[in-house]
């Protein structure tokens, strides 16, 4: 990292004084928090980690090679990200609501499949569903549903998580730099 | 001073270390003969050891349908599919896994559950007799290659061998078994896993009075099975009295005594912790 970059992204970090600055290491930390929340998708606590990890490294991305791009370019990037985040979180929880099953306090929540295993599709009907399958096979998806569909919703799942907080950790960090291009409106120190 | 009592501290604990590294090794060298139990001279012969290992394997597919003995193939022809499951046991639980014998004991475990279905599967095909056939052949030759051995290190040599013998078997098997499906049009279905992604709840079961042999399935497992009409035989697993991790619904079979009711069979839930206790007529 150069280092006018490299000092910036440091005074960033090291600024515990600044609402952006407090801001963007919240957004570092809000993965890790949803090991307690157990939001993430499961294992709740390897994607919490390496959101995070992609979350600064995203933050480091732009410092080091959007540091001297255009403003207009910086806004337009922002609205990309802040467009992808918006879109990733809804589409996540809409996901999250169709697929991710919980089976009870304590317990780590499990993600389902699209497509019935052909052993058990003879045995669904109106009154018993996928969910009671689930229920009736210790919460093992891989009983119920194919390992391909379980292993496709699983990966959608994780990659819209990723993308959700890569976007929120880009377009945190264009507005902390377009901040900090401004002109001061503080007399500088003599 | 304290120089001199220091590597007098040192030549001692010196003693001490070696002493200590000596006795490990002889105990460790005491240990080898120990297990491998038998002096030079009256090692068993290869019938002996054969009619052991197979007394093993019945024993184990006999009271272990869940794991060691677990289901290795099963067809359902309404389905149009099929599973077939010949991926290898963790050796060294039947026997110990320094003891080159079990490396064939697991194979044979493997090759003795998939006969056992296949009879019940497939009664009225030969295809997998020849195969199946070859891989036990290929489990008495490193049976028969392995007592015969005396050196350690070449008993080492040959159980690399014998692995790669009765892989080679296997893969023929398994080549066999899939020309069938693919002649049959059968979908292959994966196999069950062994361990369910949700932990469960820790359960403490009790029976009362303890005179009943109480067994269970997930309810899943049991629709299944009815539906196929399939034998419930090997599906059951025995519930002992002490901590069990369970969650969901579940299907149980209690034999009671005929004065105590008889046999009886239910569904149960189980939601969270707690404890669960079997009376005859009532649960």
């Amino acid at each position: 990292m150069a280092t006018t970059q490299l000092r910036e992204f440091g005074e960033v970090l090291a600024d515990f004084r600044q609402l952006s600055s407090l801001a963007l290491k919240g957004i570092f930390i809000v993965p890790m928090v949803t090991i307690w929340l157990n939001v993430a998708p499961p294992p709740v606590s390897v994607t919490s980690v390496t959101t995070s990890t992609l979350e600064l490294l995203a933050a480091i991305w732009v410092f080091q090679f959007w540091y001297q791009t255009s403003k207009s370019t910086l806004e337009r990037r922002m609205k990309i990200a802040i467009l992808c985040f918006s879109l990733g979180l809804i589409s996540y929880l809409g996901l999250s609501q169709s697929f991710v099953v919980s089976p009870g306090s304590g317990q780590e929540r499990v993600i389902k499949g699209y497509q019935v295993r052909p052993d058990v599709e003879p045995l669904l009907n109106p009154s018993y569903k996928t969910e009671d399958a689930l229920k009736d096979n210790e919460y093992d998806p891989q009983k119920v549903w194919t390992e391909h569909s379980i292993s496709t919703v699983k990966d959608t799942l994780l990659l819209l998580w990723i993308v959700t907080f890569i976007s929120l950790s880009i377009s945190f960090t264009i507005f902390i730099v377009l901040q900090k291009r401004r002109p001061s409106s503080l007399p500088k120190s003599i | 001073m304290i120089d001199f009592m220091e590597a007098n501290l040192v030549r001692r604990m010196s003693w001490a270390f070696c002493a200590a590294v000596s006795c490990c090794l002889l105990y460790s060298a005491y240990g080898q003969v120990k297990e491998d139990g038998f002096p030079n001279d009256s090692r068993p012969g290869v019938e002996e050891t054969m009619a052991l290992l197979h007394k093993l394997v019945a024993e184990e597919l006999g009271s272990d349908g869940g794991f060691l003995g677990k289901t290795r193939f099963t067809i359902d022809l309404k389905a149009n599919t099929y599973m077939y499951d010949m991926s290898p046991q963790p050796i060294g639980l039947v026997l110990s896994n320094s003891d080159p014998l079990s490396i064939p004991l697991e194979a044979m475990l493997r090759t003795e559950a998939l006969r056992r279905d296949l009879q019940k599967s497939l009664p009225a095909e030969s295809f997998w007799v020849v195969s199946l056939a070859n891989v036990q052949s290929s489990v008495r030759k490193c049976v028969e290659s392995l007592v015969q051995l005396k050196d350690n290190l070449a008993i080492q040599a040959n159980e690399n061998d014998c692995s790669e013998k009765i892989g080679e078997q296997i893969k023929q098997l398994d080549q066999s078994i899939d020309a069938f499906a693919r002649d049959r049009k059968l979908t292959s279905i994966q196999p069950v896993r062994e361990r369910s992604p949700a932990t469960g709840y820790k359960v403490r079961v009790s029976i009362e009075p303890p005179r009943a042999r109480i067994r269970y399935m997930t309810l899943l497992e049991y629709k299944k099975c009815i539906y196929t009409k399939n034998s419930l035989a090997n599906q059951w697993n025995d519930m002992l009295e002490g901590d069990m991790n369970l969650i969901g619904r579940y299907h149980y079979l209690a034999e009671w005594p005929s004065e105590l009711n008889g046999p009886e069979e239910g569904n149960f839930e189980i939601r969270q912790p707690g404890t669960m206790t079997f009376h005859p007529g009532v649960k």
